[in-house]
């Protein structure tokens, strides 16, 4: 039943105050059947916007809406066949757990007793069976976000659209949640598109993430390629923690540049487009976790620990460099790692394949 | 969201309605002040200017409202602190909330005639007390009797008020050092000074435009705007005049209804403090003033009573104050001689209560839910004839529906459309209020389950507003059952009301006539308001818990 959805050039604008703002700006992707892709950005880049238009709450300014190639952009979003998962739930307060359920199967003019097998079945899929008789204020916060999973499993939706579904839940269930829609996306193979500005989320459940930032994709990848090898800062700033130093490029030979940083020399693997990087400033991203600390050598950037932060697994250093700049370290604490003091100088290891190379 | 078919004809149908039973009549009511013989001319204004009586009423109509919105508002006051800011035994309390609400639900009259049958000839509080007779027509009888019959709007404005205001603030006054009468002039009075304003509006709107009192308790010495109105129209058959005079009353009415909505749009209302931490025990004044307002709660309290008392009596005596013998000979009257009276309210306020909760529900939900061109217009539209006095009202239909492409004249339909477009004003504003509370995704989560608009509307929205929904079919039932200001200028001999026959009752002195009217339309109104409560609990039932 999964559907593969297409993004044409998408576009929604805004008037407020008789300025034009554009929400959503030329959004252009294409997801495969049975997917679980997250939206990921700040608030406000366009992602709740381009899920609501996929949903049908939002009618684009431009651009179309293809489900499996169907153009769907001007279908009313009761006909679309989408299931949508709020924030907030939106369960109906008025209405026991069972007609909330079964809201959807009554709309379709489904016979009673398949309604009341097919509730049951949809609540024993989200682990909560025998809640049928109750009132959604007589469930906890998680339990609800279930019921609300199960009211939109119950239609077998072609595409299912979560928008930050777990953002109002504690932390403990946020994770144990996230394992069970992953789990039942995966069981019913549906097409699935996940708003979320919480990064970890979007790295664990995902098979791709788009990350938007002022209504524009920044990049589409799997959650590795994004992590290592961001195609912009701002991709490299939002997923983990990034140390940017800048760099000078020279020209070199098709497997490599050669870059200067801080008098020191790196050869850093090509990455992308190559153009911009020759002769010119670029911009070195390098994760914490990769740099290593050790003596000052000739090798090595110089540097003087200004901070040093245990937390448990490991040790968290801010290190000084010669111009002022602060960078970020992370080590394991481990037998046969050295502990630094703070005023200590040190020799930050940098490992060239950890380097990416980018404008600017 | 695409265009609905449904949808747009909705809209036209409000606008429609909109048009012809309020912009037209206001518009026609503009043009009979304005225009004389299709000229445009100010003459029809410049004579109520140089017409010493005319001007007069203007005058006393302004200093009459001024004195009862300031009694009003303090006594509002009094009775919202003592029921929020003072320690008081539970039924005392609940008594003190109470007693305010009766005058809100009974006919124009009941404080009227009461105080007329106490303190008028042969009135037995100054035989009582053995003082001289005095004067209660004109001024003072009037004033007292509107102050009663308005004073509990304040009390409820400003008991929210001061429900809202953070204990805590009071609490940190105190532990700076102020004494609790220092706290209450310093940090009290000034934060409910919004509340107060807002109350003063609304006291002085209602009293401008009360008709009914100064009818019975102004007489010709104390001419008003409204009863001058009247007496054009109905005594001299001059519309012309009657449209000048209701024109002057309209512009302090919308000046007042300007403000208003300025100050509850600025949300000058201190209610937020944001953290709901534990309430700290209730800071009373003072044993000295808080004595002294209780004193003057209760008092209030015993004489409005006591008001409701006379009428009681006084629809079960023969002839008041002259033969004292118990007998049921009026409510007789009323069952025989005023039975077609009973009907025609009864029908009247049986036909506009369904037709005001449906449009004044399409015009909250619309109003406040759709984004179409014009529906700020709408919103205002729709509340104007609420906003403008009931004979400014009545008037302009007169006008309007007595010539014309429309003619409604002496029919059902022009009583129950004046009802209807004055009185849904009240459904509407709790629709729209009740609207903000329920969070839009709940219409969304419903259409993303493949329900239609309309089955979303039904389904979803309309049982979450019952509540506001019920609220505004009650408030425009009692008052199609209890008002009389605008409809006075449309009952004909087809279709009369209760209250013009209370009216009528009064000018023939048939004072305990008048009382068993008013016991038996305050009784239906009690019962009413009670079976539409109890009707929307039986089809809602998760309402009930």
């Amino acid at each position: 039943m999964a559907v593969g959805i297409s993004l044409e050039h998408l576009t929604k604008t805004f008037v407020k105050d008789k300025n034009e703002f554009r929400a959503v700006d030329d959004v252009h992707l294409a997801l495969n059947p049975g997917e679980l892709v997250t939206f990921l950005g700040p608030s406000g880049c366009g992602k709740t916007t381009t899920l609501r238009m996929i949903a049908g709450f939002e009618t684009p300014s431009a651009g179309r809406i293809l489900f499996d190639g169907r153009d769907v952009t001007d279908i009313q979003v009761n006909r679309r066949d989408i299931g949508f998962v709020f924030q907030n739930y939106a369960l109906f307060p008025h209405m026991t757990i069972h007609d909330n359920v079964a809201y959807g199967l009554r709309a379709r003019k489904h016979p009673d007793a398949s309604i009341r097998a097919k509730v049951r079945e949809s609540l024993d899929l989200v682990g909560l069976p025998g809640v049928e008789g109750r009132y959604p204020n007589q469930l906890s916060g998680g339990e609800q976000q279930r019921v609300a999973l199960a009211r939109v499993l119950a239609l077998e939706p072609q595409v299912l659209l979560m928008d930050e579904p777990l953002s109002n839940l504690d932390a403990k269930l946020r994770i144990h949640m996230r394992t069970e829609i992953r789990r039942i996306q995966k069981q019913l193979g549906l097409t699935c598109l996940y708003v979320t500005h919480d990064q970890k989320e979007a790295l664990t459940l995902a098979d791709r993430i788009v990350v938007m930032n002022k209504g524009r994709v920044e990049q589409i990848d799997t959650p590795f390629e994004l992590y290592a090898n961001p195609a912009t800062l701002f991709v490299a700033d939002f997923i983990g923690q990034a140390n940017v130093l800048p760099a000078l490029a020279a020209d070199g030979p098709a497997d490599y540049l050669p870059v200067t940083c801080y008098g020191r020399q790196y050869a850093v693997r090509y990455l992308r487009d190559r153009t911009y990087t020759k002769n010119g400033a670029v911009s070195l991203v390098v994760r914490p976790e990769s740099l290593r600390l050790g003596a000052p050598t000739a090798a090595t950037l110089p540097g003087t620990v200004q901070l040093r932060t245990f937390v448990g697994d490991r040790l968290e250093y801010e290190i000084a460099l010669p111009d002022g700049k602060v960078i970020h370290v992370e080590e394991p604490y481990m037998i046969g790692v050295p502990v630094h003091e703070e005023g200590e100088a040190v020799g930050v290891i940098v490992s060239p394949a950890d380097i990416v190379a980018l404008p600017g | 969201m695409k265009r609905d078919p449904a949808l747009l004809s909705a809209i036209t149908a409000l606008w429609l309605s909109l048009a012809v039973f309020v912009l037209y009549p206001f518009g026609r009511l503009l043009y009979a002040t304005f225009f004389a013989d299709g000229y445009f001319s100010l003459a029809g204004l410049m004579r109520i200017f140089t017409n010493w009586y005319d001007r007069a009423a203007v005058i006393n109509s302004l200093f009459l409202a001024l004195a009862v919105s300031l009694a009003g508002v303090l006594l509002g006051f009094l009775f919202a602190f003592a029921v929020t800011r003072m320690s008081l035994p539970r039924p005392l309390k609940w008594a003190l909330g109470a007693i305010p609400v009766l005058p809100l639900i009974s006919p124009p009259f009941t404080s009227s005639i009461a105080i007329t049958l106490a303190l008028g000839p042969n009135g037995m509080i100054f035989r009582w007390l053995g003082l001289p007779q005095f004067n209660i027509f004109g001024f003072w009888g009037t004033w007292l009797s509107e102050t009663l019959t308005v004073f509990p709007v304040a009390f409820l404005t400003l008991s929210a008020v001061l429900a809202a205001i953070d204990p805590n603030l009071e609490d940190a006054s105190l532990s700076l050092g102020k004494s609790r009468l220092g706290t209450f002039f310093a940090v009290t009075l000034p934060l409910s000074a919004p509340g107060l304003a807002n109350a003063f509006l609304l006291l002085f709107a209602s009293s401008l435009a009360d008709f009914a009192t100064p009818l019975v308790l102004a007489g010709h010495s104390f001419p008003v705007l409204p009863t001058q109105a009247y007496l054009q129209i109905t005594g001299m058959h001059d519309l012309r005049s009657g449209a000048s005079l209701s024109f002057v009353l309209l512009i302090p009415a919308l000046l007042v209804y300007a403000l208003q909505r300025y100050w509850l749009s600025s949300k000058s209302f201190v209610t937020i403090t944001g953290k709901a931490g534990p309430r700290s025990g209730i800071r009373s004044l003072g044993a000295g003033p808080e004595t002294a307002v209780l004193a003057v709660c209760l008092l209030t309290s015993v004489f409005v009573l006591f008001l409701y008392a006379i009428i009681f009596l006084g629809s079960l005596v023969k002839v008041w104050g002259v033969n004292n013998t118990l007998t049921l000979d009026h409510y007789n009257y009323v069952f025989t001689r005023g039975a077609k009276a009973i009907e025609d309210t009864f029908l009247i306020a049986c036909t506009a209560t369904p037709l005001g909760a449906i449009l004044g529900t399409a015009f909250g939900y619309l109003t406040s839910r759709m984004k179409f061109p014009g529906s700020r217009f709408m919103e205002f539209a729709s509340m104007l004839n609420y906003a403008l006095p009931g004979t400014v009202v009545g008037i302009s239909y007169i006008i309007a529906f007595n010539t014309g492409p429309v003619v409604l004249t002496g029919t059902m339909a022009i009583i129950v459309s004046a009802y209807v477009f004055r009185y849904d004003a009240t459904g509407i504003r709790a629709t729209v209020a009740s609207l903000q509370q329920i969070d839009p995704s709940l219409e969304e989560a419903s259409l993303s389950l493949g329900e239609s608009a309309f089955g979303t509307f039904r389904k979803v929205t309309l049982p979450l507003i019952v509540p506001a929904v019920t609220a505004g079919m009650k408030f425009l039932f009692i008052r199609a059952m209890t008002a009389i200001s605008a409809t006075i200028f449309l009952v004909s001999v087809h279709w009369t009301l209760l209250t013009t026959r209370i009216l009528e009752c009064m000018t023939e002195m048939q004072f305990a006539q008048a009382s068993a009217f008013s016991i038996v339309l305050i009784l239906i109104v009690f019962a009413a308001s009670g079976c539409i409560s109890l009707a929307f609990r039986i089809a809602y039932p998760r309402y009930s818990r």
